[in-house]
C-alpha cells in the first residue's frame, strides 16, 4: 500500500491545467499530459479526443516505469528523462515528482531543445503543486469527492460510449 | 552451415534463421559501431526479448534483464506510436551524467540497443547509428530470405522426434513414397517418386538428418506414367490448408510467406516442385499445429484470468455490494474502457440491482475483435489484458478511500499474479504481461 497520495480539488486542477496551457504556448507543443505512475490522468491539456485517455494514460506511466526499471539495471540511479522519436510526433517524458510524470507530444518542426527548457521550467511549478495535494496514506479523503469523481468517471464514459451500459 | 540463432517475433514465432556467419557479421557491425562512437555496449536483442549479438564491455550488465524489458519497453512504444498515428517510436533516454541509452527496431522484429555515456555525443552517434542499422538491416534482409529457402528444404522440417507419433504419421500419409515402413498408411494413389531435393535446399541446411526417411532402394516405378503436375492429394491438402488459412485473417498474418509460396506453386502445378511445395506444406502444418496449441492455451489462460479477475472483484464488493459509490464505479469503470470493441464491458451488466458477470461473452468478443482489426489472437489477448488493467485502475480509484476494501483487493490481485506468474513465463507472455502489471506494482497495489 502506498505511504501517501495525492488529493486534488478542482481548483488545484485548474492551476495545474493553466501550467500545462503555459508550457503548451511557450514549448510550441501538441499536447501535454501530466499522469501518475498508476496511470491516472492529473491534468491535461489538448489531448485529442480520438484517443482514448485511459488507455493512452496507462501506456505512457507503464513506460516509464518500464524504461526506469530498464536505466536501474544500467546502473543509473535518478533516472529522469526519457525521449521517443518517431516521424512526424515525438514524446517527452520528464519526472516531476517520484510518482508523477510529464509528457509533452511535439512534432518535429519543434526543436527538443526549446521543449526541454520550457519543460524544466513547468516541472519546477508542477512539483509545488503535486507535492502540495500529497498527503499520507491515514487521511482518508471525505466522501463527496467520490461521488464527485464517479460522476466524473460517469460523464467520461457515456462521452466514449452513449447508451451502453 | 548449420543454423544457430533464431530471431522471434513478439508472440514466440522464428522469423529469421541466422547462421554462424550471418551473427559474426552483426557482431562485427555492433562492435564496429562501439568502437567508432566510444560507447559501452551495443546490442542486437529479437523482439521475444532474446539478446542476439552484443558488442562492447558488457560484462558488468545483465544483459538478459535488460533485452527482455527492452522489449518489453519498445511493445509498449508501439502501442503509444499507433495510437498517435506513428509507425514507430525509436528510444532515448538520457542521464547527462551517467548512462544513456538509444533504442530503435531494425526489420521490425529486431531491437537495436546502444549503451552510451558521457563518453559519446549523441550527434555523433546519430549519425554513425545510421550506418550500423543499414548494415544490419541488409544482414537480417539475406537472412530472413535465405531462412524462406531454407524452408523449403526438407532439411528444415522438424525432426521426427520432436513430432508426436500421430504427426508423423500424417507426415508420411502425404509424402507418398512407395518405400516408407509399414506401420505406416501409405496412399493408395500411384504417383512420381520425389524427385532430389532443390539445390538451393541442400547449402541451405546440409548438416541437418532429413526427418522424413528417404527411400533407400531406387522407388518401384508404378505402373502408369506419372503424371505431368502436382500430385493429387498433396494439391488437395494444401487447397484444404489454403482455404482454412483465408478464413482466419489474425493467423494468416504469421503464415503471409508459407501461403504466398503455397499459392503460387499451386498456380504453377509442376511435377519437379511437389517436393520443394510438400515439405513447406509439412512445415507450415507442424508450425500451425505447435501455434494453434499454443495459441489455445494462451486463450484459455486469458479466459481464467479474467474469470477469476471478476470473482476477485464480487469477493471484493460482497460487502459494500449495495452501495451507491460502488455501483458507479463497475458501471464508470467497465463502461470506460475502450471506445470500440470494448472487450471487457460487454461481459458486464445489471441484473435485479446486481452486477452480473456473463464470461462466455469475453470469449466471442475477442475473436470477432480480432477478425475485425486483423490481429493476431496474442495480440488480442494483450488487448484484453491491457484493458483489465486499466478498469482496475479506474476501480482502484474509488476502493482507494476504504482501506479493508482496499486491502482485500491487492490480496486478490497478488494471489492471482502468483498464480499465474509461472503460467505466463511458459507461454512467453511475461514481458507484456509485467509491462502491464507493473504501475500496480509501483503503486504498491501488488508486491514486488
Amino acid at each position: 500500500m502506498p505511504a501517501k497520495y495525492v488529493e486534488l480539488k478542482a481548483a488545484d486542477v485548474e492551476l495545474m491545467e493553466a501550467e500545462l496551457r503555459t508550457l503548451c504556448a511557450r514549448a510550441g507543443a501538441e499536447a501535454v499530459v501530466l499522469v501518475d505512475l498508476s496511470g491516472v490522468i492529473l491534468a491535461a491539456h489538448r489531448v485529442s479526443d480520438k484517443i482514448d485517455h485511459l488507455l493512452f494514460a496507462a501506456l505512457l506511466s507503464s513506460n516509464f516505469a518500464a524504461t526506469e526499471e530498464l536505466s536501474r539495471r544500467l546502473g543509473v540511479t535518478s533516472f529522469r528523462v526519457m525521449y521517443h522519436e518517431g516521424k512526424r510526433q515525438n514524446l517527452y517524458f520528464d519526472k516531476v515528482t517520484d510518482d508523477t510524470i510529464l509528457v509533452v507530444l511535439f512534432r518535429d518542426s519543434n526543436a527538443l531543445g526549446r521543449v526541454r527548457l520550457f519543460t524544466e521550467k513547468s516541472i519546477v511549478e508542477l512539483a509545488k503543486m503535486v507535492t502540495a495535494a500529497t498527503r499520507p496514506a491515514g487521511e482518508a479523503p471525505p466522501l463527496p469527492q467520490a461521488h464527485a469523481a464517479a460522476a466524473y468517471l460517469e460523464q467520461v464514459a457515456a462521452s466514449i460510449q452513449p447508451g451502453k451500459l | 552451415m548449420e543454423a544457430t540463432i533464431d530471431i522471434r517475433t513478439a508472440d514466440g514465432n522464428v522469423n529469421i534463421l541466422l547462421e554462424d556467419k550471418q551473427v559474426g557479421s552483426i557482431r562485427e557491425v555492433l562492435v564496429d559501431l562501439c568502437l567508432s562512437t566510444h560507447a559501452i555496449f551495443s546490442m542486437l536483442i529479437d523482439a521475444a526479448g532474446r539478446v542476439v549479438a552484443t558488442g562492447g564491455e558488457t560484462k558488468d550488465y545483465e544483459l538478459e534483464a535488460v533485452a527482455a524489458l527492452a522489449a518489453g519497453d519498445l511493445a509498449t512504444s508501439r502501442q503509444l506510436a499507433g495510437m498517435l498515428g506513428e509507425p514507430e517510436f525509436s528510444l532515448l533516454f538520457q542521464h547527462e551524467k551517467q548512462k544513456n541509452l538509444f533504442m530503435t527496431a531494425i526489420e521490425s522484429d529486431a531491437i537495436l540497443i546502444v549503451v552510451f555515456d558521457v563518453d559519446t555525443t549523441f550527434g555523433a552517434l546519430r549519425l554513425r547509428i545510421r550506418r550500423s542499422m543499414s548494415q544490419l538491416q541488409s544482414i537480417l534482409h539475406q537472412a530472413r530470405r535465405s531462412t524462406v529457402v531454407a524452408l523449403s528444404s526438407t532439411a528444415a522440417v522438424s525432426s521426427p522426434e520432436e513430432l508426436r507419433s500421430q504427426e508423423v504419421d500424417e507426415l508420411m500419409a502425404v509424402r507418398i513414397g512407395p518405400a516408407a515402413p509399414a506401420a505406416v498408411r501409405v496412399e493408395a494413389t500411384p504417383a512420381a517418386p520425389p524427385p532430389p531435393a532443390a539445390p538451393v535446399a541442400e547449402t541451405a541446411a546440409p548438416a541437418q538428418p532429413a526427418p522424413v526417411p528417404a527411400p533407400a532402394a531406387p522407388p518401384v516405378q508404378p505402373a502408369s506414367p506419372p503424371p505431368a503436375g502436382l500430385p493429387e492429394p498433396l494439391v488437395a491438402e494444401i487447397q484444404k490448408a489454403l482455404a482454412w488459412f483465408e478464413s482466419f485473417k489474425g493467423w494468416q498474418l504469421v503464415f503471409t510467406d508459407e501461403v504466398e509460396f503455397l499459392s503460387r506453386g499451386l498456380a504453377r502445378n509442376r511435377a519437379e516442385e511437389a517436393d520443394t511445395l510438400r515439405s513447406i506444406f509439412l512445415r507450415t502444418r507442424a508450425r500451425l499445429t505447435e501455434q494453434k496449441r499454443l495459441l489455445e492455451a494462451r486463450f484459455r489462460l486469458v479466459q481464467s484470468l479474467y474469470q477469476q479477475f471478476v470473482v476477485a472483484l464480487q469477493i471484493v464488493m460482497s460487502g459494500a455490494w449495495h452501495d451507491e459509490i460502488v455501483d458507479r464505479a463497475m458501471k464508470a469503470a467497465f463502461s470506460g474502457v475502450g471506445s470500440d470493441h470494448n472487450m471487457v464491458g460487454g461481459g458486464i451488466s445489471k441484473r435485479e440491482g446486481n452486477w452480473a458477470f456473463d464470461f462466455s461473452l469475453i470469449g466471442r468478443s475477442l475473436v470477432s475483435v480480432c477478425h475485425a482489426r486483423g490481429w493476431t489472437y496474442h495480440q488480442g489477448m494483450v488487448e484484453v489484458l491491457r484493458q483489465l488493467n486499466s478498469a482496475l485502475s479506474a476501480l482502484s480509484a474509488f476502493i482507494i478511500e476504504d482501506t479493508k476494501l482496499r486491502e482485500e483487493l491487492t490480496r486478490q490481485w497478488a494471489r492471482l499474479y502468483r498464480h499465474y506468474a509461472d503460467g505466463l513465463k511458459t507461454l512467453e507472455l511475461e514481458g507484456e504481461v509485467l509491462d502491464l502489471f507493473r504501475p500496480l506494482v509501483k503503486s504498491g497495489a501488488l508486491p514486488k
